[in-house]
């Protein structure tokens, strides 16, 4: 499938191949790794040995998991999008059922839209990682997630050790790596096995046990960067671009990340890079749109996820009926959405900025955003990044975040060599 | 609803060996999965029509049928991937995918070989002190 790039996206680049759906090959003809191969110690013989781990890149978003990972057999990347909501699994009694998780030992549950659109969805910790992952509905949740993304890219029942890299608030960072606290936090999901027993939706289960045996923090908006700047090839694209401005508009939280392209005598090109938090995301409209709709309805109450949901669907369950209200998102969105604007204006009047509007907010906001952006800048200047991968296109930028960071400890296993002649086609 | 009974004659042994087949592993009764394979099968029948003069396919909506069909059709498109046989757009290069997928698996020291992925992106991820793993840090 082709389509037409935008003049500000660079054919080589791994944003350009994913959005024309793509192979991801390098240039050298082989397909991007899909796994490390890691230095590791035999617990039993207490010799040095080696495992192999699939790469994956999760993005843990307030408002929804995204994860990426290779397709099992074809050299696709594959994303995987589930809503932030858990919900205890009630018993089905008849017609199809819905896919429940159990998680060692856990209860059994259900993940996403199902867990939203259920009247037991229970909220799930909205905030920063170190109040998210003690939780462990949240754990259970986030495994149940890496089974649904290894099912999707093609994988079979079993078990598997995934190095990932893993996103976090821009704000959770600093030059030496996460914060403190934070590293603490994602230990308790390091090194952990979570055996997922899976019931689909016709009551097949299947097993699965996930392990992460190592996770790579990273600012969650420079995924976005990263996809933009290399190629499939992990080299930078040659580009006029000295300072470059993501702005992420996510479900929980708005972030900007600054990164200035210093081109060195040498011809090598440093990167700095600055990240903040400019306030909330689209979670802000969610709960007003909630507060309008039960100042309407007084028996509604919506929890976050269902608050999003109706942002996304523009709709809500009314006395059995599922009623449009489209006005009110609309009302809430002029009147909300205005903050969002307003905290990104001055990156928007800095003319030397190239923008690149990017998260789950920047499609529900771009009418808006484009009225601000359009009048002063050139094509060249910015970039909305497509609806279909706004919301992912941090974790497709962290998987190549997952493989440089994995070639640096590991061995980067390369897959087949393909002798695909392009000319041909 | 039609409460009629449709009788089923000349189903052919193969598909009734492999209904039972599914019933065994399933636990699931032979009724209930001729119905679910006819609730499948009648989508997949539908897009093998002509569409009508308004463009539908068996007066279902192009999107809606596809929407419909995906529910269905997922194990099987992952089946197709995983054997080589899925018709993606790319032809060329599913060609090379399929022809090296029945030739021999390469081996650890041919997948070792040349790493394709280049240092830059780990040089720059240092320089920002970015990409080291927890168990580095």
């Amino acid at each position: 499938m082709s389509t037409a790039l935008h003049p500000a996206i660079h054919p080589d680049s791994v944003l350009a191949k994913v959005c024309q759906f793509a192979l991801l090959i390098t240039s050298k003809g082989q397909e991007l790794p899909r796994r490390v191969s890691l230095p590791a110690l035999d617990t039993t013989a207490h010799l040095p040995t080696e495992t192999t781990a699939l790469l994956a890149a999760i993005d843990n978003g307030n408002d929804a998991f995204k994860g990426a990972i290779m397709h099992a057999t074809i050299p696709q990347l594959v994303t995987k999008r589930v809503a932030t909501a858990y919900a205890p699994a009630k018993t089905i009694r008849v017609g199809e059922g819905i896919t429940s998780y159990q998680v060692n030992g856990s209860e059994r549950f259900w993940v996403g839209d199902e867990a939203v659109n259920t009247q037991q969805s229970e909220g799930l910790p909205v905030g920063f990682t170190t109040e998210r992952l003690p939780d462990g509905r949240f754990q259970s949740y986030l495994a149940a997630c890496l089974v649904e993304l290894l099912l999707k890219a093609g994988y079979r029942p079993g078990i598997y050790d995934l190095y990932a890299s893993f996103g976090l608030p821009n704000e959770e960072m600093t030059l030496h790596g996460a914060r403190p606290e934070v590293a603490a936090a994602l230990r308790l999901l390091h090194q952990t096995p979570f055996v997922v027993e899976r019931a689909d939706e016709q009551r097949q289960i299947t097993s699965w046990t996930v392990r992460l045996v190592e996770l790579s923090p990273y600012p969650q908006s420079f995924g976005t960067f990263a996809a933009w700047y290399y190629t499939v090839d992990g080299k930078p694209i040659p580009t006029t671009v000295v300072r470059h401005v993501t702005l992420d508009i996510g479900g929980g939280q708005f972030h900007d990340c600054e990164v200035d392209l210093d081109r060195r005598p040498d011809g090598r090109v440093k990167l700095r890079m600055s990240a903040n938090l400019l306030g909330d995301g689209t979670i802000a409209i969610a709960r007003a749109a909630r507060d309008v709709i039960r100042a309407a309805h007084p028996g509604i109450h919506l929890s976050d996820a269902e608050a999003q949901q109706v942002l996304l669907t523009r709709t809500v369950v009314v006395g059995g009926h599922r009623l449009a209200v489209d006005e009110i998102v609309e009302e809430v969105i002029a009147a909300r959405g205005q903050n969002i604007l307003t905290r990104m204006l001055p990156l928007v009047q800095e003319g030397r900025n190239f923008l690149l509007f990017t998260g789950g907010g920047s499609a529900l906001l771009e009418s808006k955003l484009r009225e601000i952006v359009l009048p002063t800048r050139t094509t060249r200047e910015y970039l909305f990044v497509l609806r279909e991968f706004a919301p992912v296109l941090n974790v497709i930028g962290g998987y190549m975040l997952a493989l440089a960071s994995a070639g640096r400890v590991g061995k980067l296993l390369a897959s087949p060599r393909h002798s695909i002649n392009i000319e041909m086609q | 609803m039609s409460t009629n009974a449709i009788p089923l004659r000349n189903i052919p042994t193969e598909v009734v060996t492999i209904a039972e087949a599914i019933a065994q592993q399933t636990g699931l009764s032979l009724t209930a999965i001729y119905r679910l394979a006819l609730a499948s099968g009648v989508l997949v029948e539908a897009t093998k029509i002509t569409p009508d003069r308004e463009g539908t396919y068996a007066g279902l909506d192009g999107t809606y049928l596809a929407r419909a069909l995906r529910r269905h059709l997922g194990s099987a498109i992952d089946l197709l991937l995983a054997y080589g046989e899925h018709p993606i757009t790319n032809v060329s290069a599913a060609q090379a995918i399929a022809s090296e997928k029945v030739g021999s698996l390469p081996t650890d020291e041919e997948l070792e070989q040349g790493s394709p992925f280049d240092s830059s992106l780990g040089d720059d991820l240092e320089s920002l002190g970015i990409g080291l793993g927890l168990s580095q840090s």
